[in-house]
């Protein structure tokens, strides 16, 4: 889940001073797309295949680079990461160790395709596990965060009434619902068939709204589900460092299976 | 000492001699986009063989991709109107592999 899992964390580097061809020789040599430049132990910049390829050959590196390389810290979320280089157009991010020495780079395609792992294909929102990790994350540093979890009311029912198609569509729909009312920084989740799971840090009025918005569910034509939302405040909890993943789960559930029967 | 038997080259050496001038520019070098020296390149060999003298002015030109200037010039005229000059003059002639010095 995180950028240190995923980097390269061999890391070949050239002096700024040799030239392009030395350095695309090298490339050539190891097979890697990207070379770290150093002078005198500091990292001065990052070569990549695409500056070797746009530059003169007798160049010095020093005028082929890129300085400065943006960069990311191997703690980082997979998904920070590829949205950090989106932001800046770049294809790689050199990750630095805690103590701020080079450790890695990663690409983005390595970053793409470890994301799609944690995607589910049909919705686009997260797999449980991403959601579990970046929940674990919280907890261990102590931040407080609100955990939602959502269960469509009679579902089997809907999509036995009007088909399994239309059932799909319901929870397509249902999770562009949830995309709407959240955003990117709220982490979004198909927990399982009908269920979802949201983990966000936005303040408690705005959580209370979309409690509401999502209980009103989601209509395809005549097909409708409306859903049960157990609500978890993290920050509330006396002990939050030593809750688990599976305990945040369950009385979340819980609480969306007493509003489903009428309890609350 | 075989392989002596086998084969026999011949190598006809010339040598001209002549003064070269330090450094290699005298006010200004012109450095084109995809010139085989970059400016990084030629700020080090500048500082190098003039220490102090020379400074690196980037542009946004198509095809001009720097100037190297003597720093003195810089202090007599305005670098914006002094790169207007060499721009308009070099643009004439250069093309983005050319690297070349005027004075």
């Amino acid at each position: 889940m995180k950028v240190g899992e995923v980097m390269t964390r061999t890391i070949h580097s050239v002096s700024s001073g040799r030239s392009v061809l030395h350095a695309s020789e090298l490339m050539e040599r190891f097979r890697i797309g990207s070379l770290l430049v150093v002078d005198a132990g500091t990292v001065t910049g990052i070569l990549t295949s695409r500056d070797v390829r746009t530059t003169h050959p007798n160049r010095i590196v020093a005028d082929a680079m890129t300085a400065d390389p943006i960069g990311t810290v191997e703690d980082a979320f997979v998904w920070d990461a590829l949205n950090l280089m989106a932001e800046n157009g770049i294809e790689r991010l050199l990750v630095r160790s805690k103590d701020g020495s080079p450790s890695g780079i990663v690409t983005r395609e390595t970053l793409a395709s470890r994301i799609a792992e944690l995607t589910d294909p049909m919705t686009g929102l997260f797999r449980s596990d991403y959601l579990e990790a970046i929940a674990l994350d919280l907890i261990a540093r102590g931040q407080p965060f609100h955990f939602l979890f959502i269960d469509l009311n009679d579902f089997g029912v809907v999509n036995k009434r009007f088909g399994h198609p239309v059932g799909d569509d319901l929870i397509c729909g249902f999770a562009g619902k949830l995309k709407s009312v959240f955003g990117e920084e709220d982490c979004l989740c198909r927990y399982a068939g009908d269920e979802f799971a949201v983990l966000s840090k936005r303040p408690p009025s705005f959580i209370r709204d979309a409690v509401g918005t999502l209980a009103d569910g989601f209509s395809v034509g005549p097909a409708h589900v409306s859903a049960s939302v157990g609500w978890l405040d993290a920050g509330a909890e006396p002990d939050l460092g030593k809750l688990t993943f599976r305990e945040l789960v369950l009385r979340a559930s819980l609480m969306s299976t007493e509003r489903k029967t009428g309890k609350v | 000492m075989e392989d002596r038997k086998n084969y026999s080259r011949k190598a006809m050496l010339s040598l001209k001699i002549s003064e070269f001038e330090m450094p290699p520019m005298q006010d200004l070098l012109i450095i084109g986009r995809r010139a085989p020296i970059g400016p990084e390149a030629v700020r080090r060999m500048a500082e190098a063989l003039s220490p102090d003298q020379f400074s690196v002015v980037r542009t946004d030109h198509p095809k001009i991709e720097a100037v190297l200037i003597r720093t003195s010039l810089l202090q007599m005229l305005d670098e914006s109107v002094l790169m207007d000059v060499i721009v308009q003059e070099a643009e004439g002639s250069s093309t983005k592999r050319w690297c070349f010095a005027r004075s």
